[in-house]
């Protein structure tokens, strides 16, 4: 009302806005950690998680961190062998011996926490992102012969595949 | 540079193109657009394992050839 004081529930806006504005600065300085030195780190070859055949091509930004002092690890093991600053100046490396499903890759500066990526690999023949395949059908049960009614057909449950008769 | 439009296949090999396919990225195949972008997208996956990341993806042939670029 007019000439009534603000008074409690200014003090209340206030506050609000302050404490928004701390998690806010707070949630944007977690974001931003450069996860002790080791920048991101980015599957090449296809997304990270559409990755088959067991092999991907990964580059990390090691932001100044020097190459010596790196070192990379796949579901714990240690394949900082694999990487080096390739001629197009990026520390790049071929992980290979990815297991099928979700793998993770490290990087850490010496022993520092450092960052890291969940790897989800495929097997090779698919399905990566077309689900579930379609099994070709081996022959059927059925034992007709050609001398048999024309109506008998392949037991199959699909019919637009070819099915060889089984074996008599 | 020359180009790259006109010239030979073997002009563009040396400037860096590569041609790659898998039968089933080709829509005659199957015609499943899925499946199809899916066959191209693990080819390329191997390509860049192979040779390094790719630029540019280009598609051959009539309407399917534009329905795989995109």
């Amino acid at each position: 009302m007019k000439g009534e004081r603000m008074g409690p529930r200014w003090l209340v806006c206030v506050a609000v806005g302050v404490l928004s504005a701390v998690a806010l600065s707070g949630g944007a300085v977690t974001a931003m950690a450069n996860a002790g030195g080791i920048g991101e780190i980015e599957a090449l070859s296809d997304r990270a998680d559409l990755i088959s055949g067991g092999g991907a091509l990964v580059s990390v930004d090691l932001l100044g961190t020097s190459p010596r002092a790196v070192r990379v690890e796949l579901n714990g093991r240690n394949i900082t062998d694999q990487f080096a600053v390739r001629p197009n100046g990026r520390y790049q490396g071929l992980v290979t011996g990815l297991r099928e499903g979700k793998n993770i890759l490290r990087v850490r500066p010496g022993n520092g926490v450092g960052r890291w990526i969940e790897i989800t690999n495929h097997p090779i023949g698919g399905p990566v992102l077309s689900g579930e395949q379609i099994p070709s059908s081996r022959g059927t049960t059925s034992t007709s012969t050609p001398s048999a009614t024309p109506a008998a057909s392949p037991t199959s449950s699909r019919p637009w595949t070819t099915c060889a008769p089984a074996p008599a | 540079m020359d180009d790259v439009r006109a010239g030979s296949g073997v002009t563009r090999l040396g400037l860096g193109f590569a041609v790659g396919t898998s039968s089933l990225n080709t829509y005659g195949n199957q015609c499943s657009d899925v499946i199809s972008a899916e066959a191209l997208m693990m080819t390329k996956e191997i390509i860049t394992e192979r040779w390094g990341p790719i630029l540019y993806t280009i598609g051959d042939g009539g309407s399917p050839g534009r329905c795989g670029s995109t």
